[in-house]
């Protein structure tokens, strides 16, 4: 004996629930992605402040004006700073390339999140998902 | 230094004053200022790095805390900032310190050279009978010596002085010599305590009522005191002023002209009696270099003051550029800017250049309440500073270049920027500092390195000099310096202004 709309409603049930998941999990995977351009940009604009900082420290040459023994250790001492800050925004570029690497990865995975719900609502699917 | 600054010791400013006790080059300052910013950028650095990771944190897989090196790169970031903000507060402080210490090291000298100075000045006043005694056999031994030498070489004894000018031509080192420079500014305020000795006061009492002291006595009086000495013998005497637009409408000076003046008057640039005044269009001045450039340069029959209007009917506001000493005759001519002027200013007693520039502030229409900016050089500076202190107008900042405004106490509102060279004698002789006052002093030796040229008396008072120097404090980066520029630009604005130029003339006594 058939149930009358019995396959046809548990597949729809099941379509349904997978739907669901799909949309929660690309909800998630989008609202991590958002937080990953909000770092790229933060880190970005950190990154930048910081090179104009090291390059600006030691714009000024005091070698000609500043000749005694206590004047050249200070110039060696605003090297080092300045050093010191080339070696943050190198890091600063380090991190912001891992960030740019994890958007890539959440990219791909929203990607294949969106392949296995074919039946999801075209109005549903996530602008950045190609089509 | 920068671009602008080829380098060297010639080329440094010293900068002291302004409310602060720091005593340091230009450039030492900056750095310390640019440190101080770094070490605060540093400390904002780190907030935005703990912030980036606080997004981070919200999502335990983030790279920026978790990633196999993500979350080592973000914390050796961290850890390098964290030194950044150690070494700039370090080395900013060192800085600090050391401008510190220069500047407790030459107020200590200074007051030392001060006391030693009034000491000694106070005893040889007390024991000049007694020095001149002493001295008459080696002043006998030495004109009998010139009288012997001046026979067996055909010589006058007027070619002395000729030889003393000649021996000065010949070493202009001697004159243009910081510490020549330093030795003169304690023996200009060393003169009251000499008199005060003479007068058998006693040291403690003429110290306390001197410079160091109370200042009750001081050049001011001293200089009152020579005027004083001066006038009964017909010299250092004070005449009533006209002045005159030069690029403006003929007009007679109300009042007799000097008997010295010659014939009719000067020579004018541009109107024909009877027309309006021409209006000169300029532009604002940008800096301490657009300032000094435009300082009326010393000539007999040449403007002395130049006034620039910037600003609509409602929001005027001036620049008053005063020149320098252009007579030195003791006995008064028709030059205002004479040697007259020069020791009543340093008296305090409404010099006749003084009365010039107020009355030819007047006539160009400068009301109570707008704001003033004088600049002068020389003369020109002493005036612009007791105009500030005077509070005939409304001075909001004062510009001097070399001028002899050591005793001139400013109100602590006006902004003010005294330049002075280390080896020119002329601002030495208003005395030492009296130190009331919160102006910005900055300091050049001009021939710190290069040859003084021969042919040229006292170099470094040149106004060419506090031109040059006055480029040199443009292209600084010591803030307040920035500061004064900016203050300025403020309060002139940017449109162009209407320049007139104005001569002061002595007129016949009564």
């Amino acid at each position: 004996m058939e149930i009358p709309g019995g396959i046809g409603w548990a597949e729809r049930v099941v379509t349904h629930l997978f739907q669901t998941n799909t949309f929660v999990a690309t909800y998630a995977l989008e609202a991590r992605l958002d937080a990953l351009r909000q770092q790229r940009m933060l880190l970005r604009l950190l990154r930048d402040d910081v090179d104009v900082a090291a390059s600006g420290i030691t714009a000024t040459d005091l070698t000609c004006s500043w000749r005694s023994e206590a004047q050249r250790g200070y110039d060696d001492q605003r090297n080092d700073l300045a050093g010191e800050l080339r070696r943050a925004a190198g890091l600063l570029d380090t991190a912001l390339t891992e960030v740019n690497a994890a958007i890539d990865e959440v990219g791909a995975e929203m990607t294949a999140a969106t392949r296995l719900a074919p039946g999801l609502a075209p109005d549903l699917v996530p602008t950045w998902v190609p089509r | 230094m920068t671009g602008e600054r080829p380098g060297g010791p010639g080329d440094t400013l010293i900068v002291s004053g302004g409310g602060s006790t720091l005593v340091a080059t230009d450039t030492l300052l900056a750095e310390a200022a640019r440190l101080r910013l770094l070490q605060g950028e540093a400390e904002d650095w780190l907030e935005r790095l703990a912030r980036i990771q606080t997004l981070d944190s919200d999502l335990p897989s983030g790279p920026v805390m978790t990633a196999p090196s993500g979350g080592m790169t973000v914390f050796a970031a961290r850890s390098t900032l964290g030194r950044v903000v150690e070494r700039s507060q370090s080395l900013a402080d060192a800085l600090i310190a050391a401008a510190e210490g220069y500047g407790r090291a030459e107020r200590m000298r200074d007051w030392g050279a001060s006391v030693s100075g009034a000491w000694l000045g106070s005893t040889l006043g007390l024991l000049a009978p007694l020095l001149a005694l002493a001295a008459m056999p080696g002043i006998t031994v030495g004109a009998v010596g010139l009288l012997v030498g001046g026979l067996l070489t055909a010589r006058r004894p007027g070619d002395v002085s000729a030889d003393i000018g000649a021996w000065f031509q010949a070493h202009p080192r001697a004159l243009t010599n910081p510490v020549l420079v330093a030795a003169v500014r304690v023996i200009v305020s060393s003169t009251d305590d000499a008199a005060a000795g003479r007068a058998g006061v006693p040291f403690p009492v003429s110290l306390a009522l001197g410079d160091e002291g109370l200042g009750l006595l001081g050049v001011t009086t001293t200089a009152a005191g020579l005027v004083g000495l001066a006038r009964p013998l017909g010299l250092l005497r004070e005449t009533p002023v006209s002045v005159e637009r030069l690029d403006g409408p003929a007009r007679r000076p109300a009042g007799s002209v000097h008997p010295e003046a010659p014939p009719g008057l000067p020579p004018r640039s541009t109107s024909l009696p009877g027309t309006a005044p021409s209006v000169r269009p300029v532009a604002p001045p940008t800096g301490f270099g657009d300032l000094a450039a435009r300082i009326p340069a010393v000539s007999p029959h040449a403007a002395q003051v130049r006034i620039e209007r910037y600003g609509g009917p409602d929001d005027a506001s001036w620049l008053v550029y005063i020149g320098g000493t252009a007579a030195w005759s003791p006995v008064a001519g028709e030059q205002p800017w004479d040697l007259t002027s020069n020791l009543a200013a340093v008296a305090d007693q409404r010099a006749g250049s003084y009365r010039a520039v107020v009355q030819a502030m007047r006539e160009a229409g400068v009301a109570p309440g707008d704001p003033v900016v004088p600049v002068g050089h020389s003369q020109g500076g002493l005036i612009a500073a007791q105009l500030a202190a005077s509070g005939d107008f409304n001075t909001v900042m004062v510009a001097t270049f070399g001028g002899l405004t050591a005793q001139v106490t400013l109100p602590a509102d006006v902004v003010a920027v005294t330049v002075e060279h280390t080896d020119d004698l002329i601002p030495a002789l208003g005395g030492t500092a009296t130190g009331d006052d919160e102006r910005l002093v900055v300091r050049r030796e001009v021939f710190a390195e290069q040859e003084v040229p021969q042919g040229q008396s006292l170099p470094a008072h040149a106004l060419i000099g506090y031109r040059e120097t006055g480029r040199l404090m443009d292209g600084s980066e010591e803030p307040r310096l920035q500061e004064f520029r900016a203050t300025l630009g403020e309060i002139i604005g940017t449109e162009a202004g209407e320049s007139s130029r104005w001569r002061g003339i002595r007129l016949a006594d009564g």
